[in-house]
């Protein structure tokens, strides 16, 4: 290709580059600025006196462990759940193969409808008691959130994954069928590599939708603090927005982006390292 | 399987253009309209005031209605309330009324395009009727 | 039992549980759908005739929705297949670096940036327009993200080879790029429209002080009962017939490749 070609694409290219800096690189720069300040009205630099502060804070803590908890393990469960279900999916036949649509129905109903629906399952009397049985009433406090989340996400990674399995040729399906007990080391070591970029996609897509779960937690407990083993990082960041304490959101946001950035940087490296040897 | 969502969507969209169109419309025209009647009150001989309700606002001899605004997603609904009253004739246009009217507010005086009911929706027009007959 | 009856016994099986599970998750549409037609205990379009005549603004949010999400939709899409490419198919310096970056804004949540768009819609006089709920997500980040995924497994020999033929750019992306990433578009518009079809925050935040152009996603709730579910069917509607229409898309493109 030569340079007239690639400067035209770059051309093409320049809307998107633009827009993306304006609406998301430079407030996300404001953001480091505002996390650097005391507050808003008399912006006195205060160098790193508010992520101090923030670190210290005990439910800015608690905020950051329940994050990670929730998004490690409710990333796992829908990937792992999508997975075995696209390979029973795959191999029915076209006549049925509709049936894949009803799955991410739930992904695409108004949020409210499903909360409504949602409370009126774990409302009940008998659920409640549940959660005030004091040893294990943390995992039966979250557990709606878990299901709500997976329920809702499974849809779209059952596409993803069966979208990426039906370009794997027939013949290793045959091979694994025939030699039977070998068939979850034959997916292990050839399947899984095949599909690893759409895999490597569904994580990531499940991963970011997980940081995004405020909007159901909010609906579903009702409430700006849910249960302590609820509160996630985005509840922190709410909560500052409405206190108007926008320097503690800021600084949260940017140790939020460090950790992300660190993870993403990993799963990166690996996704690269597994693309190439595919490829 | 396909040409049965193709067909329903095409109906779908159908529906909703037509409703987008005129959905304004049948609101507003697709039931009685009424004009509130003006309150007139008169003074009997032995002093009392007494309301004065135009013939027009009279229903089956012994009805009249008022009417309750609710406010609704869109607009206000607007619905009847039918009470029962006893009348006398007064002049050309309008009866008086002879029992108690206290709880009554303002009455309708006019109802086109439809018969009153007890809980009918309806369309209130602006304007009033009764005021002119009086003078 | 002979392998043949085992495996059809198996399959049968397969097909039941998958369908009863197919089914649990379609539950809440399809009630929500049978309860729009029913009013008063009986089979009717009572309800829909008061959501469409009673409550005749519902149409008008809707259209908002409508036009929202095609908008975004359609623009996105368009502005991120080339970026998608550049980042797939050209090396340049600090070309990994970018698209990390990319990644790493696309995994902000709507907190972390609300308040800066907020100021930034003000100074550009966007607050309370219809700009307001449609320009900044044109510029998502994943549109660009997962063109690069699929784009980065199109055989360079493909490109190559077309380039032998024609020099133009545009040919290039008609012949070479579009047919193998037709997944993708197929994909992105499901995922993007719905996205913008359920706006919520946004819309509340950026446009606070005009609800003529609220979409339907926020105004949904203020319904009232007897044409609630009427309101959520038609809700639904335009993200399922658009999901029914590109599955099949995304599938027959499937089906080309398969060897």
């Amino acid at each position: 290709m030569n340079k007239k070609q690639k400067l035209k694409i770059v051309l093409l290219c320049l809307p998107a580059l633009i827009g993306f800096a304006v609406f998301y690189i430079v407030p996300f720069v404001r953001t480091i600025g505002y996390s650097f300040i005391d507050n808003t009205l008399s912006k006195q630099f205060v160098g790193f006196s508010n992520y101090a502060s923030v670190l210290g804070n005990k439910y800015f803590q608690m905020a950051l462990k329940n994050t990670a908890i929730f998004s490690v393990i409710s990333v796992s469960t829908t990937v792992l759940i999508s997975l075995i279900l696209s390979l029973g999916i795959v191999k029915l036949s076209n006549r049925f193969s509709f049936i894949k649509s009803f799955f991410i129905l739930p992904y695409i109903l108004p949020t409210a409808s499903i909360i409504f629906i949602w409370q009126s399952i774990f409302g009940g009397e008998s659920y409640e008691a549940l959660t005030r049985i004091e040893s294990i009433s943390a995992f039966f406090e979250i557990l709606p959130l878990y299901l709500l989340f997976t329920w809702k996400n499974i849809g779209i990674n059952i596409i993803l994954i069966t979208s990426a399995l039906m370009k794997v040729p027939r013949e290793v399906y045959e091979a694994s069928a025939v030699d039977g007990a070998h068939g979850l080391r034959l997916h292990a070591k050839i399947t899984m590599p095949m599909i690893s970029p759409t895999l490597f996609f569904a994580i990531v897509l499940t991963f970011v939708n997980s940081l995004k779960i405020f909007k159901e937690s909010y609906l579903f407990y009702n409430t700006n603090y849910p249960p302590d083993v609820a509160y996630m990082v985005q509840n922190y960041m709410n909560n500052h927005f409405q206190k108007l304490n926008y320097q503690n959101l800021s600084c949260a946001v940017v140790i939020f982006t460090t950790v992300m950035a660190i993870l993403i940087f990993l799963l990166y490296r690996a996704e690269n390292k597994t693309g190439d040897y595919t490829n | 399987m396909k040409k049965a969502v193709v067909v329903i969507t095409v109906l779908f969209w159908a529906v909703i253009i037509f409703f987008t169109v005129m959905g304004e419309t049948i609101f507003f025209d697709w039931c009685p309209q009424v004009t509130m009647a003006s309150s007139v009150y008169t003074r009997l001989e032995d002093g009392t005031e007494a309301k004065l309700i135009p013939k027009t606002g009279l229903f089956e001899g012994k009805y009249v209605y008022t009417v309750n605004r609710m406010p609704g997603f869109s607009a206000e609904i607007c619905t009847l309330e039918r009470h029962e009253v006893t009348v006398e004739e007064y002049n050309d246009d309008f009866y008086v009324a002879t029992s108690d009217m206290s709880g009554i507010s303002r009455i309708i005086g006019l109802c086109e395009n439809g018969e009153p009911g007890d809980g009918v929706r309806v369309n209130v027009k602006e304007g009033s009727v009764g005021f002119d007959a009086y003078w | 039992m002979t392998y043949s009856m085992k495996k059809k016994i198996s399959g049968a099986l397969r097909i039941i549980i998958i369908g009863i599970l197919a089914l649990m998750f379609a539950y809440p549409v399809i009630m929500t759908a049978a309860r729009s037609f029913i009013y008063d205990g009986k089979l009717s379009l009572t309800s829909y005739w008061r959501l469409f005549v009673f409550n005749f603004t519902y149409l008008d949010y809707f259209w908002n929705s409508v036009i929202y999400a095609t908008l975004i939709t359609v623009v996105c899409i368009i502005i991120s297949f080339p970026l998608g490419f550049l980042f797939a198919k050209i090396k340049f310096k600090g070309r990994e670096l970018i698209f990390f970056i990319y990644i790493l804004v696309m995994m902000l949540p709507f907190q972390a940036t609300s308040l800066p768009n907020y100021i930034q819609l003000r100074d550009f006089g966007m607050l309370n327009t219809r700009l307001a709920l449609t320009v900044p997500m044109m510029f998502s980040p994943f549109a660009v993200f997962l063109f690069r995924q699929y784009m980065k497994n199109i055989p360079n020999d493909l490109l190559d080879s077309t380039l032998l033929e024609s020099s133009s750019v545009f040919s290039i992306f008609r012949y070479a790029v579009i047919p193998q990433v037709k997944p993708a578009i197929a994909a992105l518009s499901i995922l993007i429209f719905c996205e913008s079809w359920n706006i919520v925050e946004q819309a509340l935040i950026f446009s606070m002080d005009n609800t003529d152009i609220y979409p339907l996603s926020v105004m949904l709730s203020n319904i009232p009962a007897d044409a609630s579910y009427a309101g959520g069917t038609v809700y639904m509607f335009p993200v399922l017939a658009l999901f029914v229409l590109f599955r099949e898309a995304l599938e027959s493109s499937m089906e080309e490749y398969k060897l």
